[in-house]
């Protein structure tokens, strides 16, 4: 007999099915609530996050770039920018109205502009002042944005514009010291948090975690803006009056190694915003420290420096000059072509003599020579604060196919080339006691953490003082030659080179092309700073012709500048009883021009 | 004493039991309701107190806000005057007004003039000479009068008096 369960055993069956279906279900659900908040948090915490958080960088501010005196030659400032909408204008006629007097732009302009937003946001005007921009946002107009953006700015203009090289638009350096230094000069972005409605609106009482950018410091330079602009100003005069294709100008503290001034012509605009062409972008680069040149005559300092140095010569050496030197069969000429006779090392620099030069490396030989030319940091770079700095080249004697023809070349400065900053460097030496300085063009970097100074670093003595100043005595007697005369600046002891180059071409030298160059130091007996100048394919050719007036020129501005006093000054005769005021006194002591 | 289901019980006793569940049964919804009232108040002032704090944090976030974008405003113009002082000061602009406004032409070059240290070298060259003035008369001028001798100190006055009027230019 088949036996059927009670109601209550029915009941309590469906019962626990119905437990069991709720239970499991409820399960299901519990394990995929663990799966959602424990298994997979991260990755659900962060899509959730993505949803209403809104993370901002937050761009610091770049730091300035400073004279060594402190005035800024390059800062950032923040102006606004003014974005338009025409489908969320609200008010067309006031939108204009009010756009075209903050803008100054007129109200077609502004109309096209507007016309033109019809598809996204578009940039009506950038760089507003303060002023504008407050207008702007007091109107309240829907559909315009305001935005603040930095800007380069430039106090001092176009001034030493290859050195300090330019920012992008993303305010990051692309060329020069704003590339050299833009890890210092750019700063740490910051980043804030925040969280949003579902307009994507920040919610004010919403939570906000905050990490602020860090500053860019602000970084002082050596160059001085005074210096540097006077520097350039009687570069680019030269280089148009010798119809010249261009040049350079270095001025540098001898004693520190301190860039004084880096003119360079042809240069570019800091200040015009517009990129150059492909042709002209090589003027981007600092060439004082990326371009290499054969520099001439002014490597007789080197030569006759190693030649003191080494005891094989002296200022008072005598050498017969008959006007030609054959080395390995290849005659080697003076500049002009002439004989002198029996000279001293004193006048084979005075007159600049190819043939005494050679005759000096070879009685140094190569092994010394070249062992000098080194340790007056040619053939390395020196280490100065610009990106792209070339190392020069000369071939050594223990390299492959160097013969004595190659000493006696380089001993006047051809077959070797060097970079302006390397040229100046190395004469500088002379005037420090023979020590060999690096260069620096940074004085110092001014951050949130402190102030970083650059001390003068001395790399090496290169000579002994007693040699360096008996190179700084014979380079008087050069600056004090009659062919200087008309260069000459009344009252002050000067010393100096000059030098004419030829321009390697293809197939030996390009005729009638030089690199006209002249360097030297101010006041003697301790100089102050030296000089460097070099005119490129001038239409006088000689250093001591186009050069030498440069030189000039800068070296009286900057002794005045300097408030250097002339060495020989007069003291006024005795006559307590005399009434003549000052003045007259004055135009009797006054030296002639 | 009282009977009750043939116990003996103190009266004392019948009264409080007969009494207290009809006190507490009139007591509970009272006491109930004002708990609830209470309850609700408290909620109430706690719900309120939350929303003015709320309130006044997103007025307070507005605030905030608004201050901040004012802020970026001033340090804005603050960059831009900053600017602005920097070229009125650059070589630029200073040799350009120099020139065209002023009508200021280049100097020639500085002079000098040694001024000597020593007393020995002052006297003997160009200390005389910078320490000259136009109005430097030689006069001498008479010493201050001492009162030894009357007669002589009220002419000694007198003169030192005139002097002192004299002597002002």
């Amino acid at each position: 007999m088949r036996t059927y369960p009670s109601v209550e055993q029915t009941q309590r069956w469906r019962l626990l099915l119905i437990g069991l279906a709720v239970t499991t279900f409820a399960g299901l659900i519990l394990q995929r609530l663990f799966w959602y908040q424990v298994t997979d948090r991260e990755r659900f915490v962060a899509l959730a996050n993505e949803e209403h958080q809104e993370r901002r960088p937050l761009a610091p501010a770049r730091g300035a770039l400073l004279d060594t005196n402190g005035h800024p030659i390059a800062l950032n400032v923040m102006y606004d920018a003014v974005y338009v909408y025409r489908p969320a204008l609200t008010s067309l006629d006031r939108a204009v109205t009010v756009l075209t007097a903050a803008t100054g732009k007129t109200r077609d302009q502004v109309m096209d502009a507007i016309q033109r937003a019809d598809k996204q946001w578009t940039l009506l005007a950038s760089r507003l002042p303060a002023n504008a921009a407050s207008q702007i946002a007091s109107a309240g107009l829907s559909g315009v944005e305001l935005r603040s953006l930095p800007a380069r700015e430039y106090p001092e203009g176009s001034l030493a514009a290859q050195v300090l090289g330019f920012v992008g638009a993303d305010g990051s350096g692309l060329s020069g010291l704003e590339l050299t230094l833009d890890d210092a000069l750019a700063g740490k972005p910051g980043v804030v948090v925040t969280e949003g409605d579902t307009e994507g609106d920040e919610i004010a009482i919403g939570r906000k975690a905050l990490i602020p950018p860090v500053p860019g410091s602000d970084v002082v330079l050596t160059i001085d803006r005074y210096i540097q602009r006077v520097a350039e100003r009687e570069l680019d005069r030269a280089v148009q009056a010798n119809k010249a294709t261009g040049g350079i100008v270095i001025v540098m503290n001898p004693t520190t190694g301190a860039v004084l001034a880096m003119a360079t012509n042809p240069t570019f605009s800091l200040t015009s915003g517009a990129p150059l062409e492909a042709s002209e972008q090589q003027l981007y680069k600092p060439v004082v420290v990326t371009d290499t040149y054969e520099p001439g005559s002014v490597m007789k300092l080197m030569t006759a420096a190693a030649g003191v140095e080494e005891g094989v010569v002296t200022p008072d050496s005598r050498y017969h000059d008959n006007g030609l030197a054959l080395i390995n069969g290849v005659p080697i000429r003076n500049w002009d072509g002439g004989a002198y006779g029996d000279v001293t090392v004193r006048e084979i620099l005075v007159h600049s003599l190819n043939t005494g030069a050679q005759w000096i490396a070879g009685l140094l030989g190569p092994d010394r020579f070249y062992r000098y030319i080194e340790a007056f940091g040619f053939g390395a770079p020196t280490g100065i604060q610009l990106n792209g700095e070339a190392a020069g080249s000369f071939r050594r004697n223990t390299d492959p196919g160097w013969s004595a023809l190659d000493l006696a070349t380089n001993s006047f400065g051809q077959s070797i080339s060097v970079t302006p900053i390397q040229m100046i460097t190395a004469i500088a030496a002379l005037g420090n006691h023979g020590i060999l300085m690096k260069p620096q063009i940074v004085k110092e970097i001014r951050g949130p953490d402190g102030v970083k100074r650059f001390d003068p670093q001395p790399v090496r003595s290169v000579v002994s003082d007693r040699t360096a100043e008996t190179m700084l005595n014979m380079m008087e007697s050069v600056w004090n030659q009659p062919a200087l005369s008309a260069v000459h600046i009344a009252g002050y002891r000067l010393a100096a080179k000059s030098g004419t180059a030829d321009i390697p071409a293809p197939n030996g030298y390009s005729t009638g092309k030089t690199y006209a160059s002249f360097a030297g130091f101010a006041p003697l007996p301790n100089p102050r700073f030296v000089i460097l100048v070099r005119i490129d394919r001038p239409e006088a050719i000689y250093g001591g012709v186009v050069a030498a007036p440069v030189f000039r020129a800068i070296a009286s501005e900057i002794l005045t500048y300097m408030q250097i006093p002339p060495t020989d000054v007069k003291v006024p005769p005795v006559d307590a009883t005399a009434g003549q005021d000052r003045s007259d006194l004055a135009a009797a002591d006054r030296p002639s021009r | 004493m009282a009977r009750i289901a043939g116990q003996t019980v103190p009266r004392a006793s019948v009264f409080a039991q007969s009494r207290a569940p009809a006190q507490h049964a009139a007591r509970s919804p009272a006491r109930i309701a004002s708990w609830i009232a209470c309850a609700f108040l408290l909620a109430s002032a706690a719900l309120s107190l939350y929303l003015v704090q709320v309130s006044s944090v997103a007025t307070a976030g507005y605030e905030l806000e608004r201050l901040q974008a004012e802020r970026k405003e001033w340090l804005a113009r603050n960059g831009q005057l900053e600017l602005e002082l920097a070229k009125r000061h650059s070589l630029v602009w200073s040799e350009s007004q120099a020139v065209e406004r002023l009508g200021m032409i280049r100097g020639p070059r500085p002079e000098y003039v040694v001024v000597s240290q020593t007393t020995d070298e002052c006297a003997a060259t160009t200390c005389a000479l910078t320490d000259r003035r136009p109005s430097s008369s030689p006069r001498e001028t008479p010493r201050r009068p001492t009162p030894r001798n009357p007669v002589a100190g009220l002419s000694d006055l007198l003169a030192w008096v005139s002097s002192i009027h004299g002597g002002r230019e």
